[in-house]
């Protein structure tokens, strides 16, 4: 059932087991396991069915972008761009690509500092078989030969493989299952949402050891706090540090951050674009797998292989291809033509080679205590601080960026398919970065000292309080991350259903 | 080891490899005038230019100090080859915004 905060008397206090604080992709993924389960859930959405400003506009605040070398970038909008406060939540707009972290990057790099899960990619691979069963997407047993003809093979590179991705169709915009999924939850008797309900606080008992409940309030500013006997956190992961950080009853620090680690460790994916592209020589191969399209399933980028990784002690690194668009560079001919030249084996002339193909470069971002989100002193129109983002880049990441491109120009190069073009000097590194991936601010280490949450995704210290999404993603591996996290909410169900019982 | 080309080889590689001033040991401009108007002559020619300013400097005797001899196609695969090995053993440049193997800047700047 679907109600609305707005219509709750003020200082109400609601009864229920599980509390789920969010009401994206993951908040609907996790109700919709307790569908008619003997357990009360109730979901608060900050926002209404669709946006609205009013909502939305609580997503404000400071976002800055700090590279490697001392340069930092205003992002402006970033914090109300990427997120959305309605049912669904990002879901509506993400760009619904779906794919499994690789197994190691469940492990422990000893090249990568601050990697490493708690468990290895094996407990998390039912979850991600469930998981694009929620999302409505084939099963990760790709099949590329399905989708493009046999005799049409993506890229056989050394380094580099091909990494396949597929599209949900749970998301915005026209045949989206969206809706379906939103009904399965609002639905269910047993689950109830609170439309325009924001946490502003998480309760618990004076020692600030059991989560009892959520205080809750109302952009009319009516209050009331709904009892759990679990509360997860599941608002995204810039919320889901926020209300942990603004919940400061007990300690001046917020909870579960006893260890100065929740809102820390911000981890995006760098990513590099101006001027990037690849000049295929002698004969451009056939890209169909690399190129998007509308209605298509599956779709390719070329990733370094993990024995590349481990060899050249990189993190992850991808190469994304888009559309020839645009007038060429007056440098691309010739320089093009003159490849063509070396990789036709300097035995004939007169060739014009293709024009280039955009690329975009994605590296992982090193984990880095100093990349954080914190309260900043404006509050909201719910008298909350505003977050203040600063994503901050190590000289390292851009060590890796440069590595990984070269490594692949070279690749490209020794197996004369084409040269590599990427305008270093045009634009100061990673200060474009685009990506909408929040990750690792409430993230999960076994060893409270180095984590906000245990295995169990349960805040450490903190008994029925848990927290669901990116936020506690450890690294960020280079997949997007939106199937792990659902992954990861659907294995919290089954560890709250176990407990709720 | 180095080995002296004819007049008749040189010719033979430079028309291979659209090489001007090794073409210019060996014969007048003019006989390749046709090559040379080629859309694809101009763009090597500009590559080289780009090369140049990029701060690449070789000489034709550099270029050819370790071709063991032979004929075009055997100084056509010598420098393929090198191409090839250079991209494998890291020796490569960003010039402009291309990333290119020494060799096939060397053999750019001395067009």
């Amino acid at each position: 059932m679907i109600s609305d905060g707005h219509e709750i008397a003020d200082g109400t206090t609601l009864e229920c087991d599980l509390v789920l604080v969010g009401g994206g992709l993951a908040g609907l993924a996790l109700a919709r396991e307790f569908v008619g389960k003997p357990v009360r859930v109730v979901v608060l959405e900050s926002g209404g069915e669709e946006p609205e400003p009013e909502s939305q506009a609580l997503c404000e605040g400071a976002a800055l972008l700090r590279d490697g070398a001392g340069g930092t970038n205003d992002l402006g909008g970033y914090l109300t761009e990427s997120r959305l406060r309605c049912l669904g939540g990002a879901g509506n707009i993400w760009g619904a690509k779906c794919a499994r972290l690789d197994e190691s990057d469940f492990l422990e790099r000893a090249w990568f500092p601050g990697s490493g899960w708690p468990f290895a990619r094996a407990e998390l691979d039912p979850w991600y078989e469930r998981a694009c069963e929620c999302l409505q997407i084939e099963s990760f047993q790709y099949d590329t030969a399905s989708e493009f003809d046999p005799g049409r093979p993506p890229l056989a590179l050394e380094r580099f493989e091909t990494a396949t991705r597929h599209f949900s169709p749970v998301r915005g915009g026209p045949g989206s299952t969206m809706p379906a999924y939103k009904q399965a939850v609002t639905g269910a008797d047993n689950v109830r949402v609170l439309l325009h309900s924001n946490a502003v606080e998480i309760e618990t008992d004076e020692a600030a050891r059991v989560a009892r409940a959520v205080r809750v309030r109302t952009l009319r500013k009516n209050g009331f706090r709904v009892a759990a006997r679990a509360i997860v956190l599941v608002a995204g992961g810039i919320e889901n540090a926020r209300l942990l950080l603004c919940s400061r009853a007990v300690h001046a620090r917020g909870l579960g951050n006893q260890h100065d680690l929740v809102g820390r460790y911000f981890a995006n994916h760098a990513t590099f674009g101006p001027g990037a592209a690849i000049g295929f020589t002698r004969e451009t191969p056939p890209l169909d797998l690399y190129m998007t399209r509308d209605g298509r399933k599956i779709w390719g980028v070329l990733a370094l292989s993990k024995a590349a990784q481990r060899g050249e002690k990189l993190g992850n690194f991808t190469v994304t291809m888009g559309p020839r668009e645009g007038q060429p560079d007056p440098g691309d001919g010739p320089m093009l033509a003159a490849a063509d030249l070396a990789d036709r084996g300097y035995v004939a002339a007169g060739r014009t080679p293709d024009a280039p193909v955009p690329v975009y470069f994605m590296s992982e971002q090193l984990p880095n205590r100093d990349s954080r989100i914190a309260l900043a002193e404006e509050t909201d129109a719910l008298g909350l601080p505003r977050v203040r983002l600063e994503w901050s880049f190590q000289a390292a990441d851009e060590e890796h960026m440069r590595r990984s491109v070269r490594l692949f120009g070279r690749e490209l190069g020794q197996k004369a398919i084409g040269r590599v073009r990427c305008a270093w000097d045009e634009r100061p590194m990673f200060l474009d970065s685009w990506s909408r991936h929040h990750i690792g601010m409430t993230r999960m280490h076994r060893d409270p000292t180095r984590g906000v949450v245990d295995a169990d995704a349960r805040v450490h210290g903190v008994e029925g309080l848990y927290v669901a999404g990116s936020s506690v993603f450890p690294t960020s591996g280079i997949a997007n991350p939106t199937l792990t996290l659902i992954a990861l909410a659907l294995r919290l169900a089954e560890h709250l259903q176990g407990k709720l019982r | 080891m180095s080995v002296q080309l004819d007049r008749r080889d040189w010719l033979r590689v430079s028309l291979a490899l659209g090489l001007g001033p090794l073409l210019a040991r060996v014969a007048g401009a003019d006989a390749l005038s046709d090559f040379w108007r080629g859309r694809v002559t101009d763009d090597l020619r500009r590559a080289g230019e780009l090369v140049r300013a990029a701060g690449v400097s070789a000489s034709a005797d550099e270029l050819l100090a370790d071709f063991p001899g032979g004929d075009d196609a055997a100084l056509a695969e010598f420098l393929a080859r090198a191409v090839r090995a250079d991209f494998e053993a890291d020796r490569v440049r960003f010039v402009g915004p291309w990333l290119l193997a020494e060799t096939e800047c060397r053999v750019l700047a001395v067009l």
